[in-house]
């Protein structure tokens, strides 16, 4: 468990500096650096079980379902890494306490380092590959932080995204990689995944996953050609380019070789894609570092060059190549951070890091200029430092290694990417310290303060100690390592500085001759190179995201072109592909149900009702007289209803008709009368198309339906339970306010949502563009001379009352005969509706002082409080009672809570309906420009004859 | 010609009539698609408890046989919903039409160009439209 | 059933977001800080409420609520289990955090009726989420819907009300399926609670399997359109986009709905002795562990 701890340490303890950053700016350092030692301390006390050959586990279940654990292993190559991570993180806090200015927000510097540190740290401890691959992402995503730390420098930016882009992209290469391979070894555990290495090679998917899996490791690692966002991360503050680029981030690419090695490693297609991809990057990096004026920028190449030195080991394939790039891999990492540090040491004092404004500056900072020396030299692989070790051994592995049956192949170009090495090193040490001295420096160059040269200083100590006794320092962590990753007993080996006269050695001393000639005729190669103009990877790297963003523009922009026909295709035709191919995929039987002969009324109907549609259809651009036929098919599907034993649905559906098509009137007052005809055949065609089609498969559902018995529905128990446990003989009405009342709540919420947010729709119609819209208005129908009939208005008068009796009787009875509250409700709707189109909006209103929002609102509350009362007695909610009462005159009769309910339901139906209509006639009104009249009819016999004068 | 034959005929036409709507360029046409589909649809989820002359489902301890009733309760849900989205939907297209002056749903302004099919390109600058 | 402590609270995340915004509307329609003070109350009250229902479900325990005491399938029941009670706790923290920044950007003040519609939009989440029902899940559909119009277009300007005429006219359509789909799995198996029909589709007869795939299928596409799954997903940005902040910060909530549905009608109506009409993503996709 102590493990875990450990791994999850620097992500929580990521929050310490950006809390003690107000204490500052010191607290903050040593809050970071804290944390960083706390971990260290862990590790060392597990080091020596570790270095003694026991694997140390913690095992948490996270989601065992899918494979996913929290699962973390120490080994020696785990151990390796995280004491670097750890190590040079420690030394990194220290540099940067002192490296960053006033000026940089340094709590959220060492957040973002911590929480870095935090994401590597996952990487080399995971067990589990899907846990792995979080930190992995999470690597990418804090090094783009820290790259971009300084987020007012274009460079930062584009940097940062550069790394993002690659890295993030390698990250999916290697999920997809890991998860074949997770598949093939049938468990998502590293260490089960290790001891399949048959299983995995003889796979058919090897391949595939080995290629996915280098495409993350190769873009980690910068290797060619997935090289060139390492250089432009360089625009990071320079702790971060020391931190990153030396033991961490790019090291991730290296770590996830070594560990996949026992499983991956040792067949050809590993050899060549993998040696040859590192021997490339060496030679190519080691040529482009040759001749950067930035110093950072020198290291940049440098690192991707020794990172194709490290892939170029792992890559051969045999155990004494993986010894020595273990060893490189602790040698790259002191030099590398030591220079990193001393490149920044340079920034900081002389103002620069342009190698052609410095120059001569070791008698002006020895200090600094003495562990430049050492670092580079070691990088040179020049003895007796720990780079020559390493250098002499890899030439050595190369040198008898054969590429595709040509021996010379690897020897000459290791020798070549050596020679180089030796170059630049050499130009990093001379050109910035040696040579004349010069007076133009930026800043006055002076040797820093210890903060800033003792971080270096340790390294290079480091470089020396391993260089002159490396089976000392060196030995015991290289053995346990290599053997770790080799996964097998160590091949034999001697790490130490002279192994005789080797062809090694020659290749060593050419490589130093050579190196140290091409630096002293560096400036005629500057010029070749300048000749020869090497494509700028940066350049082409930003036209292919452009095109890319240009591309998914275009893409975007023409798939969704905003036309909502094109959208309701795409659904129409989903639903008919994907209900076909379900039908046509599975058995199917016809019915065996007995089938009604049709009565002649019955043909007649259907006809009416066939008829009505495509006249319908035909005429739809004449608007009016589709609202003619529309409701001539409504109305024959209510009688249709009626006469299908469904006497509910038929009183339903004609009231909700009337109101329906009142409401279109309304609204096509304002609106166009006509559509223009705008659709071209082939599109009239397409829809024709999928409108028949879709028909089709509804009919055809409804046909196979009612022509099969199906099982015996729940509606038995419903029809048997009405009257005995619901109180009404109307089973659909005890059905929709008992049953399942919940049904009828939600659907009397529909309504007066539907009506209020029609009220907000319409309360700002006067305002704005629509109310210029409104005031511009011009009838386009002939008006009637009469604006409120006489005739109608006497009629509407005397139905008023009847027509509110029949409502209330309608609802009343609608527990036991055809009715209810939502009927009920139109049929009030509807009595009152005929007032206002008689007399006017204006009249009307001002006798009808009920508030429409609060009759929804008394609806609802009614309705639920219903539910709730039942609550009370300890019952579920919209639980109903019933009994029966006797009175004088009336007889028996029934109270029952539904039939509260259902007033709830009735009042939400009047004010939906009366609020909706309100609104939309207020805004007609408005259009019309007529003022509200208070007069009910326009001739009224009892006025004075002088205001009858007709409205026209 | 059986009563289910011309039912399922009815609803199929209906739902035609109403995808053929739906798919118009204008409001009001997609209004009344909208409205067809849903007599289409009451009429379908009211078939699925199967066709039943003259037995209305009043409970009456007697009867031998009775018609389903808990399609024609769903149904009635059904219409009182389709009602109030009808409602708003005309209200929300009057609305729209009423604050950008077009009542077309392609989100083409209201050029009177009529081009309309995908498979044509619509041009998107006048260069393009010369190629 | 199992009668137990909890078992009245399994409505509450329903009623209590309807009666509240009955009562915003009744007495504090024209009373702001008011209808904010409701509405704060009541989503912190949700939050509490669900995270006790999370908690007493952890166990692995499934609360079963029967409205009007008829018991399933006869009647509607509410489901309380792991995944439901998991999606009411999301959707009352979303929903008081979108709450919370509505009013203090003041977006609450540029419409009428943002309180209720807010109200009724979490009844309706709430009420999807819940339901063991499936014609219920449709009316709470239609509920959340509604809500997710009103509060779309709240604030209005041309390019929300023209993205709200497709966002609104698209989504009725869904509905229109809905229906078909649910139409048909009735019609054959004579059931609309999910647990029994899932029941009923093991036992049915060889020849109803088509019937019950192609409505199964249908209902699938229904929720994929909620969810906006390609190539039914081209409502979801110019809506997202077009509408204010807050809003659609509470929608990430409604697409959620969709993938819900389908996980549920899946794994609960199609699941493992569902037949030939069975339809699942493939298992076997991941090694075991």
């Amino acid at each position: 468990m102590l493990l875990a701890f450990l791994a999850v340490l620097p992500l929580i303890g990521a929050l310490a500096p950006a809390l003690a950053i107000r204490a500052g700016r010191d607290a903050c350092a040593l809050a970071a650096g804290l944390v960083t030692l706390t971990a260290i301390i862990i590790l060392a006390t597990m080091a020596p079980a570790v270095m003694a050959g026991e694997v140390i586990q913690a095992r948490i279940d996270w989601v065992p379902s899918l494979g996913l654990n929290a699962n973390f292993f120490l080994d020696p190559l785990g151990l390796m890494f995280a004491g670097m991570i750890l190590g040079i993180g420690l030394l990194i806090i220290v540099y940067a306490r002192f490296y960053l200015s006033k000026a940089d927000p340094m709590g959220r510097f060492f957040t973002y380092l911590l929480l870095f540190q935090g994401a590597m740290l996952g990487i080399v401890l995971s067990d589990n590959i899907l846990l792995l691959l979080i930190f992995w992402e999470l690597t990418s995503l804090s090094s783009f932080l820290l790259i971009g730390f300084w987020r007012h420098l274009p460079e930062g930016r584009q940097g940062a995204r550069m790394a993002l882009a690659i890295t993030g992209a390698g990250g999916l290469s290697l999920i997809g990689g890991l998860m074949i391979l997770g598949s093939i070894a049938g468990s998502y555990d590293l260490t089960v995944i290790l001891e399949n290495r048959e299983a995995i090679q003889a796979s058919p998917l090897y391949l595939p996953a080995l290629i996915l899996i280098l495409g993350g490791c190769f873009t980690k690692s910068a290797q060619f050609p997935f090289h060139f966002w390492l250089p432009h991360a360089m625009a990071a503050p320079t702790p971060v380019s020391a931190y990153l680029h030396s033991a961490t981030m790019v090291k991730a690419g290296v770590f996830m070789l070594a560990r996949l090695w026992p499983v991956l490693a040792g067949t050809d297609a590993w050899f060549l894609i993998v040696a040859t991809t590192g021997l490339v990057t060496m030679v190519v990096a080691a040529c482009i570092a040759l001749f950067k004026d930035d110093l950072k920028g020198l290291l940049a190449y440098s690192t991707v060059s020794h990172l194709g030195f490290l892939t170029m080991l792992f890559g051969l394939g045999t155990p004494i190549a993986a010894v020595v790039g273990v060893f490189h891999i602790i040698n790259h990492a002191t030099f590398k951070a030591a220079l990193f540090m001393n490149a920044g040491i340079v920034d900081h004092e002389a103002g620069t890091r342009d190698l052609k404004r410095l120059g001569g500056l070791f008698s002006l900072m020895p200090i600094a200029g003495t562990l430049a020396l050492i670092a580079g030299l070691s990088m040179a692989g020049i003895p007796p430092l720990n780079g020559f070790i390493s250098k002499e051994m890899m030439l050595e592995e190369a040198s008898h290694t054969v590429w595709l049956g040509q021996p010379w192949v690897f020897p000459v170009l290791a020798t070549l990417g050596a020679t180089l090495s030796v170059a630049y090193s050499l130009r990093y040490v001379i050109h910035v310290y040696f040579g004349p001295k010069r007076d133009d420096y930026p800043k006055k160059p002076h040797d820093p303060g210890i903060g800033l040269w003792g971080p270096p200083a340790v390294l290079t100590a480091l470089v020396v100690l391993i260089g002159l006794m490396p089976a000392l320092f060196a030995g015991p962590i290289v053995a346990a390592t290599a053997g770790a990753v080799i996964g097998a007993d160590l091949p034999y080996y001697s790490l130490s500085l002279w192994h005789g006269v080797t062809p090694a050695l020659f290749m060593s001393i050419f490589a130093v001759a050579v190196g140290a000639f091409l630096l002293w005729r560096h400036r005629t190669l500057e010029a070749i190179w300048a000749r020869v103009g090497v494509p700028e990877a940066k350049g082409l790297f930003d036209a292919f995201v452009e095109t890319l963003a240009a591309a998914s523009r275009r893409l975007t922009l023409k798939v969704h072109n905003e036309s909502l026909q094109r959208y309701l295709a795409f659904f129409v035709g989903t639903a008919v592909v994907v209900g076909l191919a379900g039908f046509f995929t599975a058995d199917h039987s016809e019915g065996t149900r007995e089938v009604i002969a049709a009565t002649p009324v019955a043909v007649v109907a259907w006809l009416v009702l066939i008829a009505a549609t495509v006249a319908v259809v035909v005429a739809h651009r004449a608007r009016f007289l589709s609202l003619i036929f529309i409701s001539v098919v409504g109305s024959t599907i209510a009688l249709t209803f009626a006469y299908l034993s469904a006497p509910d649905l038929a009183l339903t559906q004609i009231s909700v008709e009337v109101v329906t098509i009142l409401l279109l009137l309304l609204a096509l007052n304002l609106l166009p009368k006509t559509s223009p005809s705008e659709s071209s055949v082939p599109r009239k065609l397409r829809d024709g198309l999928l409108a028949v089609t879709g028909g089709l498969g509804v009919g055809a559902a409804a046909w196979a339906v009612m022509t099969r018995d199906g099982m015996q529905s729940i509606s038995r128990f419903h029809w048997e339970n009405s009257y005995s446990g619901g109180g009404g003989t109307n089973v659909v009405n005890v059905i929709l306010v008992d049953f399942r009342g919940f049904d009828t709540f939600g659907e009397i919420i529909v309504l007066g949502i539907a009506a209020l947010a029609i009220f907000a729709l319409l309360d700002t119609a006067d305002r704005g563009e629509a109310g210029r819209r409104l005031a511009n208005w011009t009838p386009d129908l002939i008006r009637s001379p009469e604006r409120h009939p006489m005739m109608l208005v006497v009629a509407t008068r005397l139905l008023l009352p009847l027509a509110l009796m029949a409502g209330l009787y309608i609802f009343l009875r609608g527990h036991n005969e055809p009715g209810g509250g939502f009927i009920a409700g139109l049929v009030f709707s509807i009595a009152l509706l005929m007032q206002f189109m008689a007399s006017g909006w204006g009249w009307a209103d001002a006798r009808l002082r009920a508030d429409h929002h609060n009759l929804i609102a008394w609806g609802v509350l009614i309705a639920g409080l219903t539910g709730v009362g039942s609550m009370l007695f300890g019952a579920p909610f919209l639980t109903s009672a019933f009994d029966y009462f006797s009175l004088p005159v009336v007889g028996e009769f029934e109270l029952a809570t539904a039939m509260l309910f259902d007033v709830g339901v009735a009042l939400t139906v009047v004010g939906a309906v009366m609020l909706a209509l309100a609104q939309l006639s207020r805004v007609a009104q408005r259009a019309e420009k007529l003022e509200p009249t208070e007069h009910a009819m326009d001739i009224n016999p009892s006025r004075e004859p002088s205001s009858t004068e007709v409205k026209s | 010609m059986s009563l289910e034959f011309l039912i399922a005929t009815a609803i199929g036409v209906m739902t035609a009539a109403g995808i053929y709507l739906l798919l118009r360029r204008r409001t009001f046409p997609v209004v009344l698609g909208l409205a067809f589909l849903s007599y289409a649809i009451n009429v379908f989820l009211f078939s699925m408890g199967r066709v039943v002359v003259d037995q209305p489902p009043i409970y009456d301890k007697a009867a031998a046989a009775y018609t389903d009733p808990l399609p024609q309760a769903l149904v009635l849900t059904a219409i009182v919903i389709a009602f109030g989205m009808t409602a708003f939907v005309v209200v929300l297209a009057l609305r729209a039409y009423l604050e950008t002056g077009t009542d077309q749903v392609d989100g083409l302004p209201d050029a009177g160009r009529p081009v309309e099919d995908a498979s044509t390109p619509i041009p998107s600058h006048p260069t393009a439209a010369r190629g | 059933m199992t009668a137990s402590a909890i078992a009245p609270w399994v409505v509450a995340p329903v009623i209590i977001p309807a009666l509240a915004a009955a009562l915003i509307l009744l007495v504090m329609r024209h009373k702001l800080t008011l209808s904010r003070v409701t509405t704060l109350g009541v989503c912190v009250a949700l939050v509490a409420i669900s995270a006790v229902m999370l908690g007493h479900t952890a166990t692995g325990a499934v609360e079963v609520y029967a409205m009007g005491d008829w018991s399933a399938p006869f009647g509607i029941v509410l489901v309380l289990d792991r995944l439901s009670a998991m999606m009411v706790l999301l959707t009352s923290v979303v929903a008081l955090g979108v709450l919370i920044y509505a009013i203090a950007t003041g977006l609450d003040r540029k419409g009428w009726h943002f309180h209720p519609l807010f109200q009724f939009q979490l009844l309706g989440l709430n009420g999807a989420f819940l339901t063991g029902d499936l014609f219920n899940l449709f009316v709470f559909f239609e509920v959340m819907l509604l809500a997710s119009y009103g509060l779309m277009l709240h604030g209005q300007g041309a390019a929300r009300l023209k993205a709200g005429v497709q966002y609104v006219i698209i989504n009725l359509a869904g509905s229109t399926l809905f229906l078909v789909a649910v139409g048909m799995l009735y019609g054959v198996t004579g059931t609309l609670n999910m647990a029994d029909m899932a029941l009923r589709v093991a036992a049915a007869p060889e020849g109803d399997q088509a019937l019950i795939k192609a409505a199964s299928l249908l209902l699938i596409t229904v929720f994929a359109l909620k969810a906006a799954l390609v190539p039914l997903h081209f409502w979801l940005p110019r809506t997202y986009a077009s509408t204010s902040g807050a809003v659609a910060a509470l929608f990430a909530i409604m697409t959620k709905v969709g993938a819900y549905s389908i996980i549920r009608v899946t794994t609960l109506i199609f699941g493992d002795d569902a037949q030939a009409s069975a339809w699942r993503p493939p298992t076997g996709c991941c090694p075991p562990p």
